[in-house]
């Protein structure tokens, strides 16, 4: 396969993490390559907020290894590993609600500008707000915007801590037909811009199938498959996972 | 911070030192200062809330600046300017241990643990002889020089303090406080160390209640360990409650009328507490958001009458 010549810049090692009597994630290992777009998608429950909690540091896997370059990050602390450039976002209210828009997305340039240097964090911020068209909204309060708005205010905020690896925890739930496309479209601005990997995580099938190069489908705290689209449209265990077992036969 | 906010803070702060120069009796120039100290207390505990935590502990960092400065001038023999520095640096100190600990907790376990530290140091005191144990230390004079003005001294210090919060709240460094209160989650994200956050924002809070410890110690010239109990904390809540929280200047409002009214009480023979607590109730009944809460309806109830009659003139027209 022509991504195993790349260096891979995210890189798990048979990563797992239990809860107790429950293996939410088991012995994965998947890749992220620069500058590409991955999907992870799966069935509820298929382990797809612990994989993310997992290669953000925001849960220690109780299995397997966590590589960022080539630098073995496993264990290491959210702080840590954001900083080297995985930045996530969240499922539900990614942003600051009661500060401005201009000042959420300042927020997310601290951790790379530092408190003091006003004019990085001013040229940050102008920049992220022109990424994602929020320059008219920058003195407004960000809990008081319509939900459209604040999905691109938590990319902006995002965007605002220079990700290598953006990692989009369903971006376009609650996102009408258009609003979706126009964020697919950003998305891919993002990624040329940055130069920034992304990995997404999605239920919209659709969106999916259009941005992702790649797909990795979980299930059952398992990688059930990976690979380009149309190889996963085609994938008789996918189908069966998602679907049941009369459509994949058929 | 803008300019017309330092200029405007600056010199408010002029008229309240000249204000404080003009008292000629003791009594009233004592209020003054208690008041400025009880500002102070309330803008420190106040500082904590931008993460979102309710510093009840704030009580025994008073308590821990009063000792220090206490301890150091009459006992160590420092200068006066030393020691008061040394009462805001030691609660800092003690603030950074205290929050490295207890601020992995948040809400209301934060609070209680805040509200035990408060009531564990108030006993330490008791129990230790060099610092007087349950009658206090007594003699902590202020210097020669600054006697007859230590009022003047103590609302100026007091005021800069308050300056100085009130531009770290508006820094960088402030919405990144505030950030954390709205959703630390987001803030660790982005490779900001929430926890090493927290802790910096209670230090600098526990350093402000040093101060407000030592300058108490100058003030009053005796202290006792009664002085520094989680009643402290409480009322300084009071101050903040009454005055309004979501504005700098609430904390001072609620601490002048608060001490003024407790001042008051006092001559009907003691009791001054139902005074606090009566006007806690009316506050949360009556202004929810305190007195500068109120106030800030008011020019945006202002502001939207004013849009609508514009408006209606312009669907006239």
């Amino acid at each position: 396969m022509k991504s195993d010549q790349r260096v891979a810049l995210v890189r798990t090692e048979g990563i797992g993490r239990r809860y107790g009597g429950l293996q939410a994630v088991s012995n994965f290992s998947f890749e992220i390559y620069p500058e590409e777009i991955l999907g992870l998608i799966g069935p509820n429950g298929a382990g797809k907020s612990t994989t993310f909690n997992l290669i953000s540091g925001f849960v220690k896997p109780t299995s397997g290894r966590l590589f960022f370059g080539d630098k073995d990050v496993t264990g290491w602390s959210a702080t840590r590993i954001s900083r080297l450039g995985l930045i996530r976002t969240f499922q539900h209210a990614s942003y600051m609600k009661t500060l401005t828009v201009r000042d959420n997305i300042a927020v997310g340039a601290l951790g790379v500008t530092g408190f003091w240097r006003t004019r990085a964090i001013q040229n940050k911020v102008q920049e992220s707000a022109h990424m994602l068209g929020l320059e008219q909204y920058l003195d407004e309060i960000a809990g008081n915007l319509p939900h459209g708005i604040q999905r691109l205010i938590s990319i902006a905020v995002a965007y605002a801590a220079n990700p290598k690896v953006l990692c989009l925890d369903e971006p376009l739930t609650g996102l009408n037909q258009t609003e979706a496309v126009e964020t697919l479209n950003l998305l891919r601005r993002i990624r040329e811009h940055q130069k920034c990997a992304i990995l997404l995580v999605e239920h919209n099938m659709k969106a999916v199938m259009q941005l992702c190069e790649r797909i990795v489908v979980l299930h059952h705290g398992q990688m059930l498959a990976m690979g380009t689209p149309s190889e996963i449209r085609s994938n008789p265990a996918v189908i069966s996972a998602y679907l049941g077992e009369k459509h994949a036969r058929s | 911070m803008d300019k017309k906010t330092i200029s405007g803070s600056f010199v408010a702060l002029a008229v309240a030192m000249a204000v404080a120069l003009f008292l000629k009796d003791g009594y009233s120039a004592n209020l003054m200062a208690w008041m400025a100290i009880a500002a102070l207390i309330a803008s420190g505990l106040r500082f904590v809330t931008l993460i979102g935590e309710l510093n009840f502990a704030a009580a025994a960092f008073v308590g821990l600046g009063a000792y220090a400065a206490g301890y150091s001038l009459t006992i160590l023999e420092w200068p006066f300017l030393v020691s008061l520095l040394f009462a805001g640096l030691f609660s800092a100190l003690i603030g950074v241990g205290f929050g490295y600990v207890t601020l992995k907790t948040k809400g209301p376990y934060f609070l209680l643990i805040g509200f035990a530290f408060t009531e564990v140091i108030r006993l330490i005191y008791t129990r230790i002889n060099v610092l007087g144990g349950n009658s206090g230390m007594i003699g902590i004079f202020p210097p020669d020089f600054l006697m007859d003005h230590f009022t003047v001294f103590t609302v100026g210090l007091t005021g800069l303090l308050i300056i100085i919060m009130y531009a770290i709240e508006k820094s960088y460094l402030g919405k990144c406080f505030i950030g954390i209160r709205d959703n630390d989650q987001v803030v660790l994200s982005v490779g900001i160390n929430v926890h090493m956050t927290k802790v910096l924002c209670l230090s600098i809070g526990a350093f402000v209640s040093g101060i407000a410890g030592g300058l108490t110690a100058y003030v009053n010239n005796v202290i006792s360990p009664a002085d520094f109990s989680f009643l402290l904390s409480t009322f300084a809540l009071a101050y903040l409650k009454v005055g309004g929280e979501d504005h700098p200047l609430g904390p001072i409002a609620g601490a002048i009328l608060l001490v003024f009214l407790g001042s008051i009480a006092l001559r009907f023979g003691g009791g001054d507490h139902i005074f606090y607590g009566i006007a806690i109730i009316l506050t949360l009944l009556v202004m929810p958001k305190g007195i500068f809460g109120l106030w800030e309806s008011f020019k945006s109830s202002r502001k939207h009458v004013d849009v609508v009659q514009q408006s209606a003139k312009g669907g006239q027209a």
